[in-house]
């Protein structure tokens, strides 16, 4: 893009520049000013998300079909000035230089202010119309201003800034029509402004112009800042703060469970379905279960996610909207700092208990670079509840007939995984992300009620950037293990031949099913045990024997690399040739699954080895790619694999020796 | 942007001193440039009154209609002229 230099105090631009209508406008603005509302009305909730190259900045760009021609709207990320030593405002300036690229350069700038506020947004406004492109201001929350007897004289302001000012209220549609026809003359500021880079000159220059545009400026405190006073000193109170975070947390979860559950037992019944079909058209053979298996079965696996993405992006950004969320923020941060984390990765922590996919996606909430990472790399050692079935397999045979014992080792397990995820912050934050952190500063917006809108448009957005950018990477990944579990196919062991001819020559129709099953059991352990994913357990066998495990569970710990639910239905698949793990009494044969010199394989020993294992290991291939995304770079995600199986193994090891060493067996 | 100092005159005092309702004039910090930038990019300015929301961990204060929060660090470092007592 050819961006004319910015212009200055000294270096004004000529009045009578008048540019052709923009096609392309780059919305800019303070948060909280309502940006976002102004950017749904102006193109509607059909917008992509986009990161600027190289960064996890990321943008907004929609369509507006409004007024005189259709146009390209930006919505830039919200910031408090285009000098700051802050990501967003580096990128923001730079991409509106012209310097970055996110599709065509922007012909124009709206910036959006709060008229309640304009002190403060005025020194973005001085910022922005220098950059050498035509701007207009929308003055937003109008509605608000007046209730607070602020009445803004726009013409003046208008003078001031040297371009267009129109007064709008987002939340209502008031004065977009004006807005619409302004947008076809923005214009290159020709106003006597501060230089850019001169913070306390512009701080002056805002004031004077506050001054000269704001006809009462209140000072009073009035009625609805106490009212905010009094549920701050609760929502932000040490005790108070703590148990109101508690009960909206319980809340928040308990819908994400009880909502997700439907539509994820739907999506699992319409791909059974869809499997069921194409099993029937497609003949049998190596296509027929690629895909079924590996296509049918690894969209399945992805799409399972998106019910609860899309309640826990919803939930949050209805909850950031009411205000609530930057005061729970500060009670958190009392005790995530001592750990190298902000307040702010409460949110991905406990999101990470239902699925580390989501929480690592809301990591985004943490500005600093650092602590967001800091936050990726520990949020998958949270209990997800795809290790219950794994927990639940092992505590019972820890503890078969002590439900409280049982219960208390469940409770272990969560805070191991916690402790473990506070302690490997705490590590990450003094060694490879070492740094300050900035001290905890944040705007705490009014309370309101929040916008579904709002929060519907978070939701698509969140929902299309994990299947365009996540979900086919997951797919793939299901696949390739699908195939390595599956393949190379073995001819049918000769027991199973054996017993499929005899049931067919047996009259007795029950006696005739039972050598079925039989033999379709022989047959199934036979297969797993001779595919690649098989061969791998038993080479990688010694590697995991001093843990207790012997080559049948080294095989589920291969095969569940991609999903550690996939464990239980490995040794199902083993130990009676199905993967029905709701049937008990498969359950059980599990639990007496013996060696080859006839000894129990899951002793207690070996179950408290391998639970601490699956407490602490990665076991989530789905988790790399969106970890690798969030951060930017693969490496982040290679490191993760790498510590928590690390971590795991050691941590097993030592479990295992210990209770070795105290008579355990 | 507010001017740092390492030594504040006599009159400011430390911005978490200030009880609750107490309006006040901000006078210097001792943050960084980082700190000190960020602050006046989101309102409280060097000679900018504020009222005191809620003192302690978290520190709110009112600057216009700008409510902020600010951790108990950051606002030692703040320092301010006290306007009138609690209100």
């Amino acid at each position: 893009m050819n961006a004319s230099p910015p212009s200055t105090a000294t270096d004004p631009v000529p009045r009578d520049a008048s540019p052709p209508p923009p096609a392309r406008i780059a919305l800019l603005g303070n948060p909280n000013t309502g940006k976002t509302t102004v950017f749904n009305r102006l193109c509607g909730i059909r917008a992509k998300t986009a990161n600027f190259p190289g960064s996890t900045v990321e943008a907004r760009i929609g369509v507006t079909t409004r007024g005189s021609m259709r146009r390209h709207v930006v919505d830039l990320p919200g910031l408090y000035g285009l000098n700051l030593d802050r990501p967003e405002s580096r990128t923001c300036k730079e991409y509106l230089r012209g310097r970055i690229e996110l599709g065509p350069p922007p012909e124009a700038i709206l910036v959006v202010v709060d008229a309640t506020n304009l002190e403060r947004n005025l020194i973005l406004v001085s910022q922005a119309v220098q950059l050498g492109l035509p701007a207009l201001v929308a003055l937003n929350m109008t509605d608000l201003a007046r209730r607070r007897g602020v009445r803004v004289d726009h013409e003046r302001l208008a003078a001031r800034v040297g371009c267009p000012v129109v007064p709008i209220c987002a939340r209502t549609g008031e004065g977009f029509d004006e807005l619409f026809t302004a947008l076809d003359t923005p214009r290159l500021s020709d106003a006597a402004l501060p230089n850019g880079s001169d913070t306390p000159g512009a701080t002056r220059w805002a004031t004077a112009t506050e001054a000269a545009c704001v006809e009462e400026n209140p000072t009073a405190v009035s009625r609805a800042d106490r009212r905010t006073d009094r549920i701050d000193a609760i929502f932000t109170h040490p005790i108070l703060g703590l148990l109101s975070f508690v009960v909206v947390m319980s809340g928040l979860f308990y819908t994400i469970f009880s909502l997700a559950t439907l539509p994820m037992d739907l999506i699992e019944l319409l791909f059974a379905q869809l499997g069921g079909l194409v099993g029937a058209v497609v003949p049998a053979g190596p296509i027929h279960d690629l895909l079924v298996d590996g296509v049918v079965s690894g969209v399945a696996g992805t799409l399972v996610f998106l019910p609860q993405i899309c309640l826990l992006f919803f939930l949050i950004s209805l909850l950031e909207d009411t205000g609530y969320l930057s005061r729970a923020v500060f009670v958190l941060d009392r005790l995530l700092r001592r750990f190298g984390l902000p307040g702010q990765a409460f949110v991905p922590l406990l999101s990470a208990h239902a699925c580390a996919i989501p929480a690592i996606m809301s990591a985004r909430l943490i500005p600093d670079l650092r602590q967001r990472i800091a936050t990726i790399l520990v949020a998958p050692l949270m209990s997800c509840s795809a290790r219950l079935p794994v927990y639940v397999l092992l505590v019972g045979i820890l503890f078969p007939r002590d439900p409280l014992a049982a219960g208390l080792a469940f409770t272990g397990c969560y805070a191991l995984g916690a402790i473990a995820g506070l302690v490997t912050a705490l590590v990450c934050r003094r060694t490879i992300l070492s740094g300050s952190s900035p001290p905890m500063l944040l705007e705490l917006p009014t309370y309101k009620l929040p916008s579904l809108r709002t929060a519907l448009t978070t939701t698509m957005d969140r929902a299309w950037m994990f299947l365009r950018k996540a979900g086919t990477v997951i797919v793939a990944i299901c696949v390739v293990l699908w195939w390595l579990s599956a393949y190379p196919t073995t001819p049918e062991p000769s027991a199973a031949t054996a017993l499929r001819t005899e049931a067919s020559m047996t009259a007795d129709a029950d006696a005739a099913a039972n050598l079925t099953t039989l033999a379709d059991e022989i047959a199934g352990r036979h297969a797993i045990a001779q595919s690649f994913a098989g061969r791998l357990g038993r080479t990688v066998q010694p590697v995991f024997a001093p843990l207790g495990l012997d080559w049948q569970l080294t095989v589920g710990v291969v095969t569940s690399f991609a999903a550690r639910e996939v464990f239980v239905s490995t040794l199902a698949v083993l130990v009676a040739g199905t993967d029905n793990v709701d049937d008990a009494g498969v359950l059980q044969r599990i639990r007496t699954i013996r060696r080859d010199d006839g000894t129990l394989v899951l002793t207690p020993r070996t179950a408290a080895s391998l639970l601490v294992f699956y407490v602490l290991a990665m076991q989530c291939l789905p988790t790399l790619p969106v970890t690798a995304r969030e951060t930017g770079h693969w490496g982040w995600a290679f490191l993760q694999l790498g510590y928590m199986s690390a971590l795991a193994y050691a941590a097993a090891l030592l479990v295992y020796s210990g209770l070795g060493l105290a008579g355990v067996t | 942007m507010i001017s740092r100092s390492a030594d504040s005159p006599p009159a400011t005092v430390p911005l978490c001193t200030l009880r609750r309702g107490t309006r006040a004039i901000v006078a210097r910090t001792q943050l960084d440039d980082e700190s000190c930038d960020l602050l006046c990019a989101m309102g409280m300015t060097e000679r900018c009154e504020l009222r005191v929301c809620r003192s302690g961990e978290p520190c709110i204060v009112q600057v216009n209609n700008t409510r902020l929060g600010l951790c108990l660090a950051m606002a030692r470092k703040i320092h301010v002229t006290p306007l009138d007592a609690a209100g």
